[in-house]
């Protein structure tokens, strides 16, 4: 009986973890296994996105790497997502019924932060495109859409009301 | 925290609740936000796959690599030695421990024996069906050990399409029945033969659907817990109907309901799929009571992809007077619902002839409808459920006869579209319309939809390059399924407990896949107390703390379920009541209950709060109390008076009590080059009576319309020669993107349900067969003269482009 197994070390949500993991494991079978739940399995194919991570900061489908292929680097899910942006983002998908079931919120969620991190005024094509990797089969992406919407525009406003003071 | 006045919800023709006598409407109609919200936001809610427990052995299932065979020796000697292999399992193993699956309608309703295993004991009926379970420590110990197991096959001719199931003399789908035939329905109305000579114009038709699949994000999940000692079995999984699915293990095993706890965990959407009769929610139970350990079942997508629906053709023809009005209407329906499995999914192909001729008055009907068996995997549920094809015929067919009657397809609507005072009406299937309100419904959506706009477009766009197409279309959506005889025996169950701190719990039989029912039940129990609705808390979804019923099928969560909850929290109103008016020295009638309060009507000073009256209830029970009935808790069942079982003078029966219907405009754009489809631009009006949660009704009305979407352009299961699942992933499965799609804009038309107490109807699958049918009319209309020819949905691109050619020729 020879299983490939590996010692992982990673840092996961702000923990530094270690687990002696199967070789073939993917990231999302691995950190799933570390208690991350709030990444969601949906095809394992690279497709749905229900699987999103942030792998040093970077939107990545989980499904995607290989657990080996994390050692030694830092992954935030949704749980471990939180910011000025993250909580913004939360708060309008609440508002604005940006999910049903829920099963691709997280990875809704951690695009939308990391849309508006890099880019503060997104148009809806804008937002559209960035989450056309993650399939939602319940809301036909309106209500996800308007809530990333919302998110830009309190976050533009909340920006706007700090730079004032040099504006006049 | 003051309640505010209640909003206006929507246009249309009454304030919400008019008529509905649950006390202030403080909360129905108002858009809050979703229970529990800040968990999904957090991702702290736990699906079935997150409650798989270490050292849960896992599963993996040997699937019938041919379509129709008969099982020889299987050999599992290799797999069962592989690393981390506990068991491998064949039917034969499962036979000798076990009974077979329930069929979810009667048995003896079939041509021929149904006894279902869960692992195929004898007879391979489709490619994917389980044969031989690898039970492992790991999910990949399992998987790897799979290819170990060998099977012989015998062959036997499979049948993989409809017209060889019918051919006389053909190949059987099951060995043992006489007939591939599984059922017939002959729906008649009038004098056809007259009526069609007598017609000033006729057209006729053909339209056939490719197989659709519902395709949930999440997968098929099911963990099973065999409690030795204790005799018991706990099974948790992605089901909406966990007292049925009791109702299948107590049979299979052979064990007491009482001896099983079904629980469902939120589901990561169903849309049909998670109905009872799943062989591995029968396999999991097994395996764990024989290897007396847990044991779980995690479907792949590829998995996922075997659930198939649909496929079906339509051969009708359409008769019209010289005044536009549609005197008759035929059409004959061939399904192929696959193999037969012990769920419910082919029921859609017996639906669907029900539902004509939709929301037109038409005097002269006839539908035939046939469903045969083929060696393709069983239908399984699908939003829908048979009334998106219905609907989309009947539009096809209302365009046709408009371009031989040389008028638009808006004003021969208008003229055969059932006025409001005609309800309740008959539709020649016995289905009884409830309500509705069409005309001004397509009024307001020419006030949502700019159609002289479009067609400027229309004709300034280059015909040879993009062909801009317009489409219009109803929608008609029985729901509230309850047939006769089967579990889906239409009627569902809430207690509703008031606690000694004056907050109150609904336990129900409905189910919550996601749609949001748990919020607008809680809605509607606090208006009937005059509280929060976050001191209403929803448990669901577990069979020894849920009463029975259904669980969540065909929208009738808050119809059933939410209408159960306010018979039962009335009653304990009037108890509550009884004790307030003696605290206030008043009559219970005098008695007002709103924002946490218990006032006299007349006097707002003299009140008392609603907690203070239970807790008297709970305190002084042989004083003040003494004459009030305990517990306060009451369990109420709801049946709709807008069903009937027994047959009326034409042998017919009413097995849906409510009809939602919507209308829709779209306008699409076809690269010639490409065939590529682009919707660009959606509107629709949409009427389910009495509006519970705005914002919960559109997010899945437009869920709906997305779905609709794909389901005419892009969704289709395709089968090899052999009657393999090509499509078995999202790359060749393909489900709309957010760039595919429009924002879809949508308006409130309220007819309340006159048979429903608050005036409901059913909410969350309709606006399906709407969008399938206007995007098809859409096309048919890019197509120009030549759109007459459309005649199979959806429109890939391998079907359009001839269909292109035709038109530019």
């Amino acid at each position: 009986m020879s299983r490939p197994s590996i010692d992982l070390a990673l840092r996961l949500d702000h923990r530094d973890v270690v687990a002696h993991v199967d070789g073939r494991a993917l990231l999302i079978e691995a950190i799933r296994d570390l208690g991350a739940r709030s990444a969601r399995i949906g095809c394992l194919t690279g497709d749905c996105g229900a699987c999103t991570v942030l792998l040093d900061g970077q939107p990545v489908k989980s499904c995607l790497v290989l657990a080996a292929a994390a050692d030694g680097r830092e992954v935030v899910t949704l749980e471990g997502s939180a910011s000025a942006i993250a909580e913004t983002v939360r708060r309008a998908f609440i508002a604005k019924k940006g999910f049903q079931c829920g099963y691709c919120t997280s990875g809704m969620i951690l695009v939308a932060i990391d849309l508006l991190e890099a880019f503060a005024t997104p148009t809806e094509a804008d937002i559209r495109s960035a989450i056309s990797g993650n399939l939602c089969r319940c809301t036909g992406y309106d209500d996800i859409v308007s809530a990333i919407a919302d998110a830009a525009e309190q976050l533009s406003a909340k920006a706007a009301t700090r730079e004032s003071p040099e504006i006049f | 925290m003051a309640i505010p006045e209640q909003e206006s919800a929507a246009n249309g023709t009454g304030p919400a609740l008019s008529h509905a006598g649950v006390g202030t409407a403080a909360w129905v109609g108002r858009d809050i936000p979703r229970k529990d919200a800040d968990r999904f936001v957090l991702g702290h809610i736990d699906y079935t796959a997150d409650m798989i427990a270490p050292g849960t052995l896992r599963v993996a299932i040997v699937r019938s690599s041919h379509a129709h065979a008969r099982i020889g020796r299987i050999d599992t000697a290799a797999a069962s030695a592989a690393p981390g292999v506990v068991a491998v399992f064949t039917g034969a193993d499962v036979r000798a421990c076990s009974a077979p699956m329930p069929t979810r309608v009667p048995r003896e309703r079939f041509p021929g024996p149904v006894d279902i295993w869960c692992l195929a004991a004898d007879e391979v009926l489709y490619v994917g069906q389980p044969i031989a379970a690898v039970v492992a420590t790991s999910l990949n110990d399992a998987e790897a050990a799979k290819s170990l197991v060998e099977i012989d096959y015998d062959m036997l001719e499979p049948v993989l399409d409809a017209a060889a199931a019918l051919a006389p003399g053909g190949a059987l789908a099951r060995a043992d029945w006489p007939t591939n035939v599984v059922a017939r329905d002959t729906i008649r109305q009038g004098d056809l033969d007259r009526a069609f000579q007598a017609a000033f114009r006729t057209v006729g038709g053909e339209i056939s659907f490719g197989s659709g699949t519902s395709a949930p994000m999440e997968p098929r999940c099911y963990i099973a817990d065999w409690d030795d000692r204790a005799s018991h079995l706990t099974l948790h999984g992605t089901l909406q109907q966990p007292h049925p699915t009791r109702w299948m293990l107590a049979q299979v095993l052979g064990l007491r309901e009482a001896q099983i706890r079904v629980v469902a965990p939120p589901a990561g959407g169903t849309f049909g799929l998670k109905m009872v009769g799943h062989p591995e929610e029968a396999l999991v139970a097994i395996l764990s009571r024989e290897l007396k350990r847990p044991v779980a079942f995690l479907e792949s997508r590829e998995e996922c992809f075997l659930a198939n629906a649909r496929e079906q053709t339509h051969r009708f023809e359409i008769a019209a007077d010289a005044q536009g009005r549609i005197i008759a209407f035929r059409n004959t329906i061939v399904a192929d619902v696959g193999a037969i499995g012990a769920g419910g999914g082919w029921v859609m192909a017996m639906v669907t002839p029900t539902v004509f001729p939709t929301v037109y008055d038409v005097p002269n009907v006839a539908v035939d409808a046939v469903a045969v068996t083929t060696n393709k995997p069983p239908w399984q549920g699908i939003r829908g459920y048979g009334k998106e094809t219905a609907n989309l015929v009947m539009e096809r067919a209302v365009e046709l006869i408009a371009v031989e009657l040389g008028m638009s397809s808006i004003e021969v609507r208008r003229r055969n579209l059932l006025p409001k005072q005609a309800f309740p009406h008959r539709l020649p299937s016995g289905l009884n319309l409830d309500s509705g309100d069409y005309a001004p419904a397509l009024d307001q959506l020419l006030d949502l939809f700019p159609l002289d706009e479009w067609r400027q477009r229309q004709q300034d766009a280059d015909s040879n390059d993009k062909r801009i197409g317009i489409g219009f279309a109803f929608d008609l959506t029985p729901e509230g399924a309850s047939f006769p005889g089967s579990m889906q025996a239409g009627f569902e169950t809430s207690t509703v407990t008031v606690d000694p701190t004056g907050t109150v719990r609904v336990a129900t039989s409905v189910t919550s896949p996601g749609g949001g029912n748990e919020t607008g039940i809680a809605q509607i129990v606090a208006d009937v107390f005059g509280l929060l609705p976050d001191d209403v808390t929803i448990i669901q979804g577990d069979t020894d703390i849920t009463p029975f019923g259904t669980g969540n099928t065909s929208s009738r969560s808050l119809m059933f379920g939410g209408a159960a909850a306010v018979l039962a929290a009335r009653e304990l109103k009037s108890r509550v009541a009884a004790c307030a008016a003696t605290l206030l020295q008043a009559e219970p009638g005098e008695l007002v209950f709103a924002q946490g309060r218990i006032c006299v009507d007349a006097d707002a000073d003299r009140s008392v709060p609603f907690k203070q009256a239970v807790s008297t209830i709970y305190t002084h029970a042989y004083s003040i109390a003494a004459d009030i009935e305990l517990p306060l808790q009451v369990i109420k069942t709801y049946r709709s008076p807008n069903i009937r079982h027994v047959p009326d003078e034409f042998g017919r029966i009413s097995a849906y009590p409510s009809f939602p219907y919507s209308v829709h405009a779209a306008a699409i754009e076809i690269d010639v080059a490409t065939a590529q489809v682009r919707v660009l631009d959606y509107a629709a009006i949409h009427d389910c009576g009495v509006v519970v949660n705005p914002g919960l009704v559109e997010g899945q009305f437009r869920g709906a319309v997305a779905m609709g979407i794909g389901a005419a352009l892009w969704e289709e299961l395709l089968y090899d020669e052999s009657g393999a699942t090509r499509t078995n992933r999202f790359k060749s499965y393909v489900l709309p993107r957010a760039p595919d799609l429009p924002r879809i804009r949508m308006g409130h038309r309220v007819t309340p349900s006159p048979f429903q107490p608050l005036g409901t109807k059913g909410a969350g699958e309709s606006g399906f067969g709407g969008a399938m049918s206007v995007i098809t009319n859409a096309i048919a209309d890019a197509l120009g003269e030549h759109g007459r020819h459309v005649n199979r949905v959806p429109f890939k691109p391998d079907r359009l482009l001839p269909l292109l050619a035709g038109a530019l020729s």
